[in-house]
């Protein structure tokens, strides 16, 4: 009777969890599609396909295949590459409010390619430039594991990670700071916004790589993340490698992180917010979250970049700035609601 | 059932954070034997049972299985072998029981989203063991003190591994759970599994082990049956304490009275 209803249940998880990366496949669908059709120019969904297999009028084509089609792919690989780092971090950190943006990953990555550009070592659309916001990206994590210690706690890992991020800050206005002219102070300010505009495939191509990686290392851990459930001894009696799995996080993040914000610049909090959303739903199983979470992440990404486009304002706002409009007051929010276990907890 | 299960360590030391925590600790398991350790805090029990479990490596001396040295073995293959319930049961999400139930069959390659029937019989059977299937489908986090415990026993029962190691398995338990988590672990050791706990209830410990090992800062100083290890002199020595100890038709009853 008990094997019934263990079967039934395994069974009804499976149906939950097929059913919600099916929505989420088709939201992602959805928002791909309605961010090729929303802009300045208004493109009804018909004429979309049509610019996109290139059989619109020219004006159509290039607006959807040159300008809209690179943001819209960006937004897809960037939000679940965020979504997807967020939910391993989570698993590996054991904590619902891990996130690369709280450990300084995206300002060291954003500071790294601010450098380059400011020293002149490399053009925008160089190879270079992803290159060395994941070295950015890697040195901020890598620091960071060494300030805190391989056993340390969440608390010191936040606390490094806001010292990190104040680093790079720091020094990312330094170089606004002594920038020769306001062009380059412009292209710096780029950097800390966050931003799909203007993107060409060539980024796509810049990024994609980095993330394909990145993906790869950070959907492999996902039975390592389930025996995390039970701390890090428990796990490792049952088979878990902890330090290549932290590795493996770590460079999967570095990777994926640095990627997207070498073409993109610096976006917050989706990370955050995407496993949150999708956890319920997956009966809490951090090995399960990985996917839908970074499907959450591209809808996330995909719906805020369009929504800076119907925003009515005089320059259009950068998604970076309303992902962390929104995803700052949701994370104080999270931390109001879990106050007392994270009291609770020795951090 | 056969069990093979030859856990021993062999003149082991182990160094954490500089300091030398365990020195020269010889230690064989046998099959079907269920073994306490026992000793004040810090005396490295814990150290002990992780080295057993093959998680800190030795300074000096070795932890085999079967003769072969556990570095020397996978992981994922020594997991299947030898079972570790850290104490404190700590559940970082709340996953219902039966998922956390189920991480036990991770060593023999089940995925939680699809069981196989060997590894939803070896859940059940741990469950229905521990008293836990009637809340399977409870968060785990929202469950009292004394079912929290036996969740992360059944979750070590689902390896069914031929070594046990339990640290501190009924430390803030209630008494009549502390029978149960102990029944349970010597039934174990009756079907031939070898099991190890750390206890601090001298008098627990006593009943419930067919062996006891001493250890005081870092050494065993005491090794053999219950009855001979646990003398009034070794109480005094080993824990600073004067004993009561009355012989009882079921054996003798150990209650620590006053400070030496």
């Amino acid at each position: 009777m008990e094997g019934q209803s263990l079967a039934t249940s395994g069974a009804t998880a499976r149906r939950t969890s097929a059913a919600l990366v099916a929505f989420l496949c088709a939201l992602v669908a959805g928002l791909f599609v309605a961010s090729l059709a929303v802009g300045a120019v208004a493109i009804p969904p018909g004429d979309v396909l049509r610019g996109l297999a290139g059989q619109g009028t020219d004006a159509i084509n290039i607006i959807v295949r040159e300008i809209r089609l690179p943001r819209a792919i960006l937004a897809v690989l960037i939000g679940a590459t965020l979504g997807l780092s967020g939910a391993a971090l989570q698993g590996l950190l054991r904590n619902p409010l891990a996130a690369p943006s709280l450990f300084g990953a995206p300002s060291a990555a954003a500071f790294a390619a601010v450098a380059t550009i400011a020293l002149g070592w490399t053009d925008v659309l160089s190879l270079a430039l992803p290159f060395a916001a994941m070295v950015g990206a890697f040195a901020s994590v890598g620091l960071l594991i060494l300030v805190a210690g391989p056993r340390a706690s969440f608390l010191i890992l936040i606390l490094a990670g806001l010292a990190i991020s104040s680093l790079a800050a720091a020094l990312t206005s330094l170089a606004l700071n002594l920038a020769p002219n306001p062009f380059a102070a412009l292209e710096i300010a780029f950097w800390l916004l966050g931003s799909l505009e203007d993107r060409s495939l060539r980024h796509v191509g810049m990024a994609a790589p980095f993330m394909a990686v990145a993906w790869v290392l950070l959907l492999g851990g996902g039975n390592a993340f389930r025996a995390l459930t039970l701390g890090e001894d428990a796990a490792a009696s049952l088979g878990v490698r902890l330090v290549p799995l932290r590795l493996r996080v770590i460079i999967g993040v570095a990777a994926g992180v640095g990627a997207g914000v070498a073409v993109s610049g610096t976006i917050g909090f989706i990370g955050l917010v995407a496993p949150h959303l999708v956890r319920p739903f997956l009966r809490h199983d951090p090995g399960r979250l990985l996917l839908p979470s970074a499907l959450a992440g591209a809808a996330l990404l995909g719906a805020a970049d369009i929504a800076v486009r119907l925003i009515p304002s005089q320059s259009e706002i950068k998604v970076g700035v309303l992902t962390a409009l929104i995803g700052a007051p949701f994370f104080i929010l999270l931390i109001f609601t879990r106050r007392r276990e994270l009291m609770g907890t020795p951090a | 059932m056969t069990k093979r299960a030859a856990v021993a360590t062999q003149g082991l030391a182990v160094v954490l954070g500089g300091r030398r925590v365990i020195e020269d600790v010889s230690i064989r398991l046998a099959p079907g034997a269920m073994v306490a350790i026992v000793g004040p805090n810090g005396a490295g029990k814990t150290t002990v049972l992780r080295a057993m479990a093959g998680l800190l490596p030795p300074a000096a001396g070795d932890v085999a299985i079967d003769g072969t040295s556990l570095a020397r073995v996978r992981p994922a293959d020594r997991a299947r072998r030898i079972a570790y319930l850290p104490q404190g049961h700590v559940f970082h999400w709340p996953m219902p029981v039966a998922d956390v139930v189920a991480l036990g069959r991770l060593p023999h390659g089940a995925s939680l989203t699809d069981l196989r029937p060997a590894d939803r019989h070896a859940v059940e059977r741990a469950m229905r063991a521990t008293g836990v299937a009637e809340f399977a489908d409870r968060p785990v986090t929202t469950l009292s003190g004394g079912e929290r415990a036996r969740v992360a026993l059944a979750r070590v029962l689902a390896v069914e591994a031929d070594t046990v190691l339990a640290d501190e398995p009924v430390t803030s338990l209630d008494p009549r759970y502390q029978l149960v988590v102990l029944d349970i672990l010597r039934n174990l050791a009756r079907a031939g599994h070898a099991v190890v706990t750390v206890l601090h209830d001298l008098g627990l410990a006593a009943r419930h082990a067919d062996r006891m090992i001493v250890l005081s800062s870092g050494r065993v100083v005491a090794d053999g049956a219950p009855d001979a290890v646990l003398s009034t002199g070794l109480l005094r020595e080993v824990f600073g304490v004067e004993a009561y100890r009355a012989e009882t038709e079921q054996g003798p009853v150990v209650v620590p009275w006053r400070l030496v």
